[in-house]
């Protein structure tokens, strides 16, 4: 576990969940930070969205235990939680007011006030002029950040959102950025879960990596960039082939500079061994590979862990 | 966390304002209106078409100008018996032509379009009847008899051989059979009204299904409470229709009434009338509840709108007959028969209600009422963990028994 529980907002010790034949969820913990933004990554039928609601209590684990805001009973703590589900569902003939009153009054809030704040946050949120529009009358992303707004109005203390992004236009997209942003200075925590490697870096303070019903991976994105070994693109100052047995096995030329991947402590004796040898140096790049490589390196390790574990056909 | 009840007022609240604030609800409201204009219209249509068809048809004496004076007589008497589709043709007098009559009498009954279905000839001592029907062969027989009685016995015509004094007194109050009326009819009205707006309660789920509404709900509040949320919506609609209507009906009754002069007869039932139909109210907030909960709950787990159209014929079903035990009980008050419906729940509200009508305790209502309300609960918490197994975890529920198997 990640700190001291007081400092835990949401915590699973080893969740399984199946449905009939198959096991969606195989046995995942996580513990998410007081906080903190985190992100739960996984690809397409990895088990996030399974976790996300054994998290809030909509099902149960078949086996293992959870906690939310200190809380076994998920739904003792409902009034300060907000959730943004994966299929958005609203209303379609509630004025965009009344629907996230409607959510705010479902988590506590009253409906005064969760109107009154509603048409705040729809002002803030540049949606003024749709405050009393009827959802069917509102575009797909409009809804969805009223829905976002709903699952936000009561200010909760943890704010899980499954697929935030899926579906939204670039300017939606900025809107929902900000708004999570906002309410992570305002201190509350937010999980999220995605596919879209981009907002996993740059909004998540920490992540996890979910693929095949398991946690593969947790730490910062940093860590997750760090299980690749660095990319160099190296540009000797003389030609011919002979650097080559300065460089790793695998480097290659492509006619222009020498391209191979590099552990951290090997690029300064590399550096030096290349000065040394007169090759001299005209361009050297080393660049750490994004997150989406780290996360297509996991789940790509987890299939083979998975195929080899499987029993032969 | 909103309390269990806090939760229900939200949920509740939000379906009675999404279905009151609906434009099509004013047609809900004003059904029975239409009900009723439609009943007219074609009851009209139906008044019209008898009466024309009975002006058109005629039964017909062959007789002579005192006997004619004579049938006329017993005619009018004895039409005044008959009512509605049991009253007899117009009765014409036809003069006699003597050894004639009888081809005369076929004539009228068998030519084409002929507008005659009875025809009496021959002597009065044995006339001879040809009838389209046996009841109308025993209409012509009495109004001969009569005619030849009141004739034999030097009456005038339309002079009777009795006279009586007739006094007319009310005998409706409180006998058994009123308060026997008075239950059944408390069984129609619980029947109607729980037709009309219980059966409702099983689409409700569909909205929130389709439109995954149902996730947000159910990570914020328990599902009992949204179950139960739903029914106290739908059941607030109830009370608004029925508000409407019984407010809109008294203020008729009592305008008629005073138009009239006239007050309404004391009916002398068990128990007071304030009392009689707080107890009706009760009961049918049991059935609502019952069936209600019962509906919704077969609605959740369906798994489409067209199995939840599938579904409405074998509830409406269900319904009926838990109607026609409740009638049977009310019929026959202390029979085993009305003991086992006012025992099984979902007839118990129409039971107990035509009991209330003929039994004036107020114990066994109590008990009843509780009985009810326990298997409300009952049927709320198992239509609640059915959904949760069923539906959101997606398990094959309640339809896996109806579904066909893919390889």
């Amino acid at each position: 576990m990640h700190g001291h529980a007081e400092d835990i907002a949401v915590w699973a010790d080893t969740i399984t969940k199946s449905f009939g034949a198959a096991q969606a969820v195989r046995g995942v913990s996580l513990a998410v930070p007081k906080g903190m933004i985190y992100g739960v990554l996984g690809p397409n039928g990895a088990g996030k969205t399974t976790t996300l609601r054994m998290l809030l209590g909509i099902i149960d684990p078949d086996s293992g235990s959870r906690q939310l805001l200190g809380h076994s009973r998920p739904r003792d703590v409902a009034n300060r939680c907000g959730y943004l589900p994966e299929e958005r569902g609203l209303y379609p003939t509630m004025k965009a007011r009344e629907a996230i009153a409607f959510m705010g009054a479902l988590r506590g809030l009253s409906w005064a006030e969760g109107r009154k704040r509603a048409g705040e946050m729809m002002e803030a949120a540049g949606l003024g002029h749709a405050v009393d529009k009827k959802i069917r009358h509102l575009s797909k992303g409009m809804a969805q950040l009223v829905q976002l707004l709903g699952s936000i109005v009561h200010q909760p203390d943890l704010i899980v959102l499954d697929e935030p992004f899926s579906g939204l236009d670039p300017v939606n997209q900025d809107h929902l950025e900000a708004l999570v942003r906002a309410e992570a200075a305002r201190g509350a925590t937010i999980l999220f879960s995605t596919h879209v490697m981009s907002h996993a870096e740059r909004l998540c303070a920490r992540i996890a990596i979910i693929a095949g019903g398991l946690r593969r991976f947790e730490g910062t994105v940093a860590e997750a960039r760090g299980i690749l070994p660095m990319q160099a693109q190296y540009v000797p100052s003389t030609r011919g082939d002979e650097v080559a047995r300065l460089l790793p096995a695998e480097a290659r030329f492509d006619g222009q500079s020498w391209r191979f991947t590099l552990a951290d402590e090997a690029a300064e004796p590399l550096l030096l061994n290349l000065i040394r040898g007169g090759f001299g140096v005209s361009g050297l790049s080393l660049q750490r590979p994004g997150l989406h490589d780290a996360f297509v390196r996991i789940v790509q390790d987890a299939k083979a862990a998975d195929a080899q574990e499987a029993p032969p056909c | 966390m909103l309390s269990f009840w806090a939760q229900v007022r939200v949920i509740a609240y939000r379906d009675f304002k999404a279905i009151v604030g609906q434009p099509v609800f004013l047609l809900f409201l004003l059904a029975p209106l239409f009900m009723v204009a439609m009943g007219l219209l074609g009851g009209s249509g139906s008044r019209d078409f008898a009466e024309k068809a009975g002006q058109s048809a005629r039964i017909a004496v062959l007789t002579n100008a005192e006997m004619a004076r004579y049938f006329k007589a017993a005619d009018g008497q004895l039409r005044a018996l008959h009512f509605g589709p049991s009253t007899p043709p117009r009765l014409v007098t036809i003069p006699t032509h003597g050894a004639s009559d009888a081809r005369i009498a076929r004539a009228m009954m068998t030519v084409p379009g002929s507008s005659y279905e009875a025809v009496l000839f021959g002597p009065m001592e044995r006339p001879k009847i040809l009838a389209a029907s046996k009841p109308l062969a025993r209409y012509l027989t009495q109004v001969a008899e009569q005619a030849a009685q009141a004739r034999s016995a030097g009456l005038r015509p339309g002079q009777g051989l009795v006279q009586a004094d007739v006094e007319i007194s009310d005998k409706s109050a409180g006998t058994a059979r009123t308060r026997q009326a008075m239950g059944y009819g408390a069984v129609v009205l619980i029947f109607l009204l729980t037709l009309l707006i219980a059966a409702q309660s099983i689409s409700t789920f569909v909205e929130e299904k389709s439109n995954k509404i149902i996730e947000i709900l159910a990570s914020a509040a328990s599902l009992e409470a949204i179950f139960l949320g739903k029914l106290v919506g739908m059941f607030g609609v109830a009370m608004l229709f029925i508000g409407f209507w019984g407010l809109l009906l008294t203020g008729g009754v009592q305008l008629v009434l005073a138009q009239l002069g006239a007050t309404l007869p004391a009916l002398n039932l068990a128990m007071t009338m304030p009392s009689f139909a707080t107890l009706v109210l009760l009961y049918f907030t049991m059935s609502f509840f019952l069936f209600g909960a019962a509906f919704l709950g077969i609605g959740a787990q369906a798994p489409s709108a067209r199995d939840i159209q599938l579904l409405s014929l074998p509830i409406s079903v269900f319904q009926v007959a838990m109607f026609g035990l409740a009638s049977s009980a009310a019929s026959q008050p202390d029979s085993r028969l009305a003991l086992f419906a006012q025992i099984f729940p979902f007839s118990s509200p129409m039971a107990m209600a035509a009991r209330a009508a003929s039994d004036g305790a107020l114990w066994p209502h109590l008990v009843a009422i509780l009985w009810q309300l326990l298997w409300v609960v009952v049927i709320v918490r198992l239509s609640a963990r059915l959904f949760r197994h069923g539906v959101l975890n997606a398990n094959p529920g309640l339809f896996r028994f109806f579904r066909r198997k893919t390889a």
